[in-house]
Parts: C-alpha cells; structure tokens; sequence
C-alpha cells in the first residue's frame, strides 16, 4: 500500500465513503467491486511516487476519476 | 450557449460510445481493469471521468457480458481481469455492425 500524508488519507477516505454512498443506490451495479477497482486505481495511478504521497497529488488522481457522485 | 448544446450533445455520445469501446477494448484479451481506463484514456474527448469506466464494467459483468477471473500477480495483490463471454461476443458483434451502419449514413450525410 502507498503511504500517504494524514490530509490525504482523509481526502482519500472521504471519497471512498462518498462514492461508497453513491454506489449503495446503484442496483446494476456491485458496490464492493467498483470501490475495489477505484482503489486499486488510485495505487497504480500513484505507483512511483515519492511517499508519503500529498494531499495535492492525491488530489490530481482523483480530479480524473471524477467526482464520487458521477 | 452554443457551448452549452455541444458539451450536452458530446456528454450523450460519450454515455452511448463508452460500453462499445470497453467490450471492443477487452476483445480478444483478458484485461485488468485499470489496463481497460488506460486503453480508453487514448481516445480522445471518450473519458472525461476515468471513474465513469468501473461502474460500467460491474454492469457488464452482471449483466453477462463480461467475466472476471483473479491471477496472482508477482508485483503485487491478485488482480481480477475481464474478458468477454460467448453472449458478450455475439452483442458486441452486433454492437459494432450497428455502429458501422451509423457512421456509414453519417458520412453519406456529411457528403463523404
């Protein structure tokens, strides 16, 4: 697991608990499966990047993800 | 306001074109999903919200279109990879002759 600052853990928990929410509505969908694959994206995505990674780098990953809700 | 029609209108293909070009991404292969996004990240103006790409595909896989399978990898976790099942095949077929006929009478539209 990448290790991140403490403001971007919490940026990075409160997105998972947002797009977590969003998801619990999404009948066609597998909740659990998504939040598995955004993880999972979010550590590739910041895979050799000098660690503890930041609030702002965390930040560019998830402005390309897009926001929890979409 | 015209900025508005056009980012209106390419929201709509986007949504249209997006699960074309996933099954088309994973034909033939077994895929990671994240490899998917990467793929899909090289056309331009289809992802604009790379998170957009996940619900899609557990959509596809519950609706048997896709399967997974997880393969222990050696740099790291097991990784589930995606690939298309018999119903897949045959839809995206269909898919994609469809998609032929739409942009065979468009360019005939378009004077091409």
């Amino acid at each position: 697991m990448i290790e991140l600052t403490h403001n971007a853990q919490k940026s990075l928990d409160d997105y998972l608990r947002q797009a977590r929410a969003y998801l619990r509505g999404a009948k066609s969908v597998d909740a659990a499966e998504v939040e598995q694959n955004i993880s999972e994206h979010i550590q590739n995505e910041l895979e050799g990047a000098a660690e503890p990674v930041s609030a702002d780098e965390l930040e560019t990953v998830l402005k390309k993800l897009g926001s929890p809700e979409q | 306001m015209e900025n508005q029609f056009l980012d209106n209108w390419a929201t709509q293909i986007r949504k249209g074109m997006l699960e074309l070009c996933i099954l088309n991404a994973i034909k033939g292969t077994s895929l990671y999903g994240y490899d998917i996004v990467r793929r899909l990240r090289s056309i331009d103006g289809l992802v604009i919200s790379e998170g957009t790409i996940y619900p899609i595909l557990s959509r596809l896989r519950r609706e048997g279109f896709v399967q997974t399978t997880i393969t222990e990898s050696s740099e790291g976790p097991a990784r589930k990879y995606y690939e298309l099942t018999s119903k897949g095949k045959q839809t995206l077929s269909r898919m994609n002759d469809y998609w032929q006929d739409v942009k065979t009478g468009t360019n005939a539209l378009k004077g091409e």
